[in-house]
């Protein structure tokens, strides 16, 4: 009897289970289609909107709700076709919308992501316009956008400090040659860059207006080297003059480090001063103190009690020897995910990962940009 | 007529911060109530009630040097969606303070953003049924409170207007509140016809609420003369950016009645365009503010109007004019016998006074028009026999 009851309770738990998830899964598909109305009114009110506060404000509106969105199918237990198809056709209303607000950045961003959805929408007449998606995705994506200059910001800034905080400026240099449309595009650009980095991205691909011209990034607190670059127009080919930003020419560097507590998973950051790590610059000596690093060819050891270890704490390297030539690797030619793996270990307690070194203070000479 | 930025009213928020701290005591209280949300009841921005800006102000940097806690627990009772109003507050508040600083705009729109986004994840969490019952309809007058504080006090700022219709639509949606009146209806049908002027929108608004404040305030009271005043500036901006007729005609009226003690042809002026601009039609009976705006009332405040409007003018020998006002605003119900009893028979008084003043100085050219006009009012009214003459007859 007991057990049938265990049984039927099992069930009844099962089924409750299974109706709840069901009801929870209906209720994210009613949220899509919420904030997919959402962005359609943002769209349909975009074409009014003259003043730049304005713009910019409504675009914020759209990022969050995109973002919301992608979220919310990201943790459907169900990716049915509807779900999809709802991401996706409130994708295609984001670029349109960032279309209608002059907002090159983001109406590229749009496209990277809808590229990785579903394409079965794109044959389907848009309720607004009467066109296919596609054929209005088409022009934005062959034309509209090759009016723009692409540049690529590599973010090789430290996020566990902090750093990515940074508000970092677009500056045109000719600024007298500058219309009102280019000051608009330069400042969504900017708005662009900033929220990619403090969302921590690393390779931040922008877009900025034409004709092309000189540029500079540069930060308020001068904590970030300022930059100049050349923005370049796409060949017709397509293939494309992409514009890298390479990483700072001088470096405030902070050896970071992950410190794990041995009793359970937690952690937290903590910095290495000159003592417990050494910089050497090659063929040069030692180095003292950790402000203003030139670029350069680097070795780095750490001093006892400390040891490398990989992120197994196996021992890779042994205490009193020099390290890998650190900063000469961290350049845009090596993955930066490639610095991630020097494990500094002081006891069994705690074990140090040394995660980045990568932040400028005073401006330096020499170095070239790549494109 | 355009208003600046820079020109916003700073009476506007020295009322509010002044009706705010007024109203401390009754947050909660609305909270767990529900506030009932009928147009004349409170002040348009203490309406919903919230602490005092300076409050808030303290609180929230006793939140942020003292996060154990003991602190954390005393402030739950605001929880978290409390918190970032205060946020927001502060930020419009700074805004106010440095009208061209875009970080502080900055700042305000990321307040704003996470309002909205904090209410709809809030109004997600419960079942379609629940919503009404819960804190979501609390909350989303205190959202849509706080973005038409911001349009209305910022500049031109028209962003807002799509993120107030996405919360309106979830408010109708999930049943949150009455239809056919109280505040969101209110701003359902303002900002309907003007869409997206949710500056102008949220103007009219300011001044509605602030006038129906008026006159719960003691005459001569600092409180009634920032009041006043705050309904005056918010009325002359809406009237510099609304596009629709009916909302219009409020803006209008509602400026005229502000302005008739002082510039009594500006508020003159102001009467005639909102009767103008007014409608009888279907759709605009249909409306929340029908009962309290619609030409009957301003025809009515109008004619009051004239008691002391006929003397001025007299006053400043205006004889003539006294006359074409009035046959400007028989023109307005042309069919109604006691309306036009009423102004001819304050027509006749100034325009025989006037007469009598014109014999003694001799000026008998302007005398015999008067005396025409005369004649003309006297053929709508008999002061004799007190009869209506039909105009048809």
């Amino acid at each position: 009897m007991n057990r049938i009851k265990l049984r039927d309770r099992f069930a009844i738990a099962v089924a409750i289970g299974l109706l709840l998830s069901a009801g929870g899964a209906t209720a994210k598909v009613g949220e899509m289609e919420d904030m997919s109305l959402d962005i359609r009114e943002y769209r349909a009110v975009a074409g009014d909107m003259d003043n730049t506060n304005d713009k910019i404000f409504l675009s914020d509106l759209a990022i969050q709700s995109i973002m919301k969105q992608e979220s919310l199918w990201d943790k459907a237990p169900q990716k049915d076709q509807k779900l999809n198809d709802l991401l996706a056709v409130s994708y295609a209303n984001f670029i349109f919308l960032q279309y209608k607000l002059d907002n090159p950045s983001w109406a590229r961003w749009g496209l990277s992501a809808l590229e990785t959805h579903s394409s079965d929408f794109l044959s389907t007449v848009d309720e607004v316009t009467g066109i296919t998606f596609q054929e209005q995705l088409d022009p934005i994506k062959n034309s509209w956008l090759n009016g723009f200059a692409e540049c690529t910001f590599y973010n090789e800034l430290v996020p566990a400090k902090g750093l990515t905080n940074l508000q970092v400026r677009l500056v045109k240099q000719d600024q007298l040659m500058i219309s009102e449309k280019e000051k608009y595009i330069i400042t969504v650009a900017e708005h662009y860059l900033n929220r990619e980095l403090r969302m921590g991205c690393q390779m931040i691909p922008f877009v900025i207006c034409l004709p092309p011209g000189e540029y500079r990034v540069v930060d308020d607190t001068e904590k970030f080297y300022p930059k100049e670059f050349t923005a370049v127009a796409k060949v017709e080919d397509r293939e494309g003059q992409y514009l890298y930003m390479t990483p700072p020419y001088g470096f405030n560097f902070v050896p970071i480090a992950k410190v794990y507590n041995a009793s359970d998973s937690s952690y937290y950051l903590d910095t290495l001063s000159c003592q417990e790590f050494e910089l050497v610059r090659y063929q040069e000596g030692p180095v003292n103190d950790f402000d203003n690093v030139e670029f350069g060819r680097y070795l780095f050891r750490v001093n006892p009690p400390f040891k490398i270890v990989d992120d197994r704490k196996k021992l890779i390297i042994p205490r009193d020897e020099f390290g890998l030539d650190y900063l000469e690797k961290h350049s845009e030619l090596i993955p930066p995910e490639e610095y991630d793996v020097i494990v500094v270990q002081k006891n069994e307690a705690l074990i140090y990962t040394l995660i980045s070194g990568t932040i400028t203070s005073k401006p330096k000479t020499g170095g070239s940009d790549r494109y | 007529m355009q208003l600046r930025k820079q020109q916003r009213p700073k009476a506007t928020i020295l009322v509010i911060a002044l009706l705010l701290s007024t109203l401390v005591t009754a947050h909660l209280q609305a909270k767990t109530d529900g506030a009932d949300d009928d147009i004349s009841m409170g002040l348009f921005f203490a309406h919903w009630g919230v602490p005092d800006m300076q409050q808030l102000v303290e609180m929230r940097q006793q939140w942020r040097m003292e996060q154990d806690t003991s602190t954390v627990k005393n402030l739950s009772v605001l929880a978290t969606f409390n918190l970032n109003e205060a946020d927001f507050l502060i930020s419009l508040n700074k805004q106010m303070v440095l009208p061209s600083s875009d970080r502080n705009l900055d700042g305000l729109h990321a307040v704003m953003l996470q309002l909205y986004g904090r209410l709809v994840d809030e109004m997600y969490q419960h079942e379609a049924d629940e919503v009404a019952t819960s804190n979501v309809p609390y909350y989303v007058r205190q959202s849509v409170r706080d973005l038409i504080l911001a349009s209305a006090l910022l500049g031109n700022f028209n962003a807002p207007a799509p993120l107030l219709d996405c919360l309106m639509r979830r408010a109708i949606d999930f049943s949150v509140f009455d239809t056919t009146s109280g505040f969101l209806a209110t701003v359902r049908d303002v900002l309907g016809p003007e869409f997206p002027n949710v500056h102008g929108a949220s103007n009219l608004i300011a001044a509605i609420y602030t006038n129906a404040e008026i006159g719960k305030l003691q005459d001569g009271s600092p409180e009634r003369q920032l009041c006043l005043e705050a309904c005056k500036q918010s009325a002359e901006a809406a009237v510099a950016y609304l596009s629709s007729d009916y909302c219009s005609s409020i803006a209008h009226f509602l400026l005229a009645k502000r302005l008739a003690n002082d510039q009594k042809d500006l508020a003159w002026g102001h009467f005639l365009e909102s009767i103008d601009l007014s409608s009888d039609s279907s759709d605009v009976k249909a409306l929340s503010l029908a009962p309290f705006f619609h030409k009957d009332v301003y025809v009515q405040e109008a004619v009051a109007f004239t008691s002391t409007y006929f003397k001025y003018l007299f006053e400043d020998r205006r004889y003539l004019e006294i006359a074409t006002c009035a046959k400007r605003l028989l023109g307005c119900k042309s069919g109604d016998n006691k309306f036009q009893q009423r102004i001819s028979q304050r027509s006749i008084d100034w325009l025989k006074k006037s007469m009598r003043v014109l014999y003694d100085e001799e000026r008998f050219q302007l005398y015999n028009q008067l005396d025409e006009e005369l004649q003309h009012f006297h053929e709508l009214y008999n002061p004799a026999t007190n009869v209506i003459v039909d105009e048809q007859q």
